[in-house]
């Protein structure tokens, strides 16, 4: 059926709003960037500095840590903003509100404070920097899924009880499902800040990419900053990229 | 039997609902007329216990809501809202089969009760699997009152259902509720703000006064014949002896045995305002009243219109 046809007969064309720029424009940005790290590298060969951070070993090691940091942070936040969330939706105004000024507030302290101050309460390793990540990444999702949950068509949520459902059967069957691209747009957030303030983990000795741009900023080798420098953003943009599909493919759900 | 024993309801120091006493019977359909503030809204879903009542008693079938499980109630009372209310995120099957599957019903028999509950409303069966974004507003509704009809409850409880409808679409499902209503038989309680509505729709009207004070319940001729009070003359408005004659049948006047001779006709099927309208439109006195076998059974005069007008 074309377009018109569909609005013709009242009907909205269901499509994915995903557009070919979205699909490919971000992978072949990565692409060009790894291709340009590719040439910059066989230049010439890796000389022995170099090597003890560039090698298969320490990158892979790096990155796996990474990914832990990021995904422990988000889901240690997700376990704590969701259920939050629910209750804040459900609570008054004005309790509402406190528990947002002092999110927000708690937000502008920089990654790199909390971290700092992770550390003198935690110690090093990658826990203290764990806790500071999830302490930052609870906000977006906090935020989001309030504003999901609320923002539903009263209409709809009446109905729900008026159909008889208990307040769990209209939370898990009616209301979540309409918040979740709301909800997931806050975890897309979460996710990319935490990739980007992950890498200053290396400081309290957390691992991580941060660990090679690091090694290559203290040591001046510029390769090394550049592979670390790309592997991170890299990172940082494809996570946005899947999330960003999800995102839209949520939408045209609900 | 739906029962209100002096039911009241504040909200903090605003009187609602007003000491409201009144029964519905068992498969009839009693409409909630009033202007806005009135509190009928209140009293609707004070039934399904949306909105808890303040003081007195509501017993539906003899027993006190109060002591039943709310979320149990309301599955055993259809609801309709304004707008539908259908989730925006189901496709339309999935919300026609809610409240079986909130009752643990077999997959196969809710397909099948769908499927029932598609042609009764008089949807296409073609629309299922599509989200209720993708249906026209007239559209939503029946699938609003199919959902409502699902677990098949004795009682329907409408909250202008066709409030935000064109007036096309509304008449048209008004017509088709009152069908579906000869074959379902519910107890139905609806609330409307249109004098139209509450007359073409109901067995009988409480039309209730702001500050849910309730000024009378009868029957919509006897409203319209004899309001109870300036308030309820005024809401009916300056035509309710028009309105009352369209719910009287031609069939049913003093019909004379004259001549029907050259006169111009009306289906003895049709009421007396279309029959007045007709003489209007004629100019004359008498018309000749055509059976639907086809025979003229007599003829209608001014005058015995007049009378039907003047008898309760």
């Amino acid at each position: 059926m074309s377009e018109l046809a569909a609005l013709a007969a009242g009907t909205q064309p269901r499509e994915s709003r995903i557009s070919i720029g979205r699909l490919v424009g971000v992978p072949a940005v990565i692409v060009a960037a790894y291709a340009l790290v590719g040439w910059e590298l066989l230049q010439r060969p890796l000389n022995v500095r170099e090597v003890t951070v560039l090698n298969f070993h320490d990158i892979s090691r790096a990155f796996g840590q990474h990914l832990l940091l990021t995904f422990t942070a988000l889901t240690i936040a997700l376990v704590i903003a969701l259920p939050l969330g629910v209750l804040l939706s459900r609570s008054a105004g004005i309790v509402r509100a406190a528990v947002f000024t002092f999110a927000n507030l708690s937000q502008a302290i920089p990654s790199v404070a909390l971290l700092g101050l992770a550390y003198v309460f935690l110690g090093s390793g990658p826990k203290p920097a764990i806790f500071a990540l999830s302490a930052f990444s609870v906000l977006p999702i906090l935020r989001n899924t309030v504003v999901g949950l609320t923002s539903i068509d009263p209409a709809v949520t009446e109905a729900a009880r008026g159909m008889g459902m208990s307040p769990l059967q209209g939370l898990f069957t009616v209301e979540l499902p309409l918040a979740l691209p709301v909800i997931f747009a806050g975890v897309r957030t979460a996710v990319v800040l935490n990739i980007s303030s992950a890498t200053l983990a290396t400081f309290i000795g957390g691992g991580g990419l941060g660990d090679i741009l690091d090694a290559g900023i203290n040591s001046n080798l510029g390769r090394v900053t550049l592979v670390g420098a790309v592997l991170v953003s890299s990172l940082a943009m494809f996570v946005d990229w899947v999330a960003s599909l999800i995102e839209a493919e949520l939408e045209t759900r609900t | 039997m739906i029962v209100f024993d002096h039911v009241t309801k504040k909200f903090g120091d605003v009187i609602a609902v007003n000491d409201l006493s009144f029964e519905i019977r068992d498969g009839e359909t009693v409409m909630l007329l009033g202007p806005s503030g009135c509190g009928k809204t209140t009293t609707l879903k004070m039934i399904n216990r949306l909105i808890e009542h303040t003081s007195g008693t509501i017993l539906v079938d003899g027993k006190d809501i109060e002591k039943e499980d709310p979320v149990q109630l309301r599955r055993s009372m259809g609801y309709v809202i304004q707008q539908a209310g259908l989730f925006p995120h189901l496709t339309v099957g999935d919300n026609i089969g809610t409240v079986p599957r909130l009752l643990g019903w077999k997959p196969a028999r809710i397909r099948d009760r769908i499927v029932e509950l598609v042609e009764l409303v008089d949807l296409d069966p073609a629309i299922l699997p599509r989200l209720p974004r993708e249906l026209s507003g007239g559209q939503q509704q029946r699938v609003g009152v199919a959902r409502a009809l699902a677990a098949d409850p004795p009682v329907m409880l409408m909250d202008e259902p066709f409030g935000a409808l064109d007036p096309i679409t509304r008449q048209r499902l008004q017509e088709e509720l009152r069908r579906l209503q000869q074959r379902v038989k519910k107890t139905i309680v609806f609330v409307t703000h249109d004098v139209e509505e509450a007359v073409t729709l109901g067995d009988r009207i409480a039309v209730l006064n702001v500050g849910g004070v309730l000024e009378q319940f009868d029957r919509p001729a006897r409203i319209l014949g004899r309001p109870a009070n300036a308030f309820v003359a005024d809401f009916l408005g300056k035509d309710r002896q028009l309105r009352r004659l369209s719910l009287m049948s031609v069939a049913d006047a003093d019909l004379l045995p004259e001549s029907a001779e050259g006169l111009p006709e009306v289906p003895s099927s049709s009421n007396l305002r279309s029959a007045l309208d007709e003489m209007l439109e004629t100019g004359r006195r008498r018309l000749a009243v055509r059976d639907s076998d086809g025979t003229i059974k007599g003829v209608l005069t001014l005058e015995s219109i007049m009378q039907m007008s003047r008898a309760i």
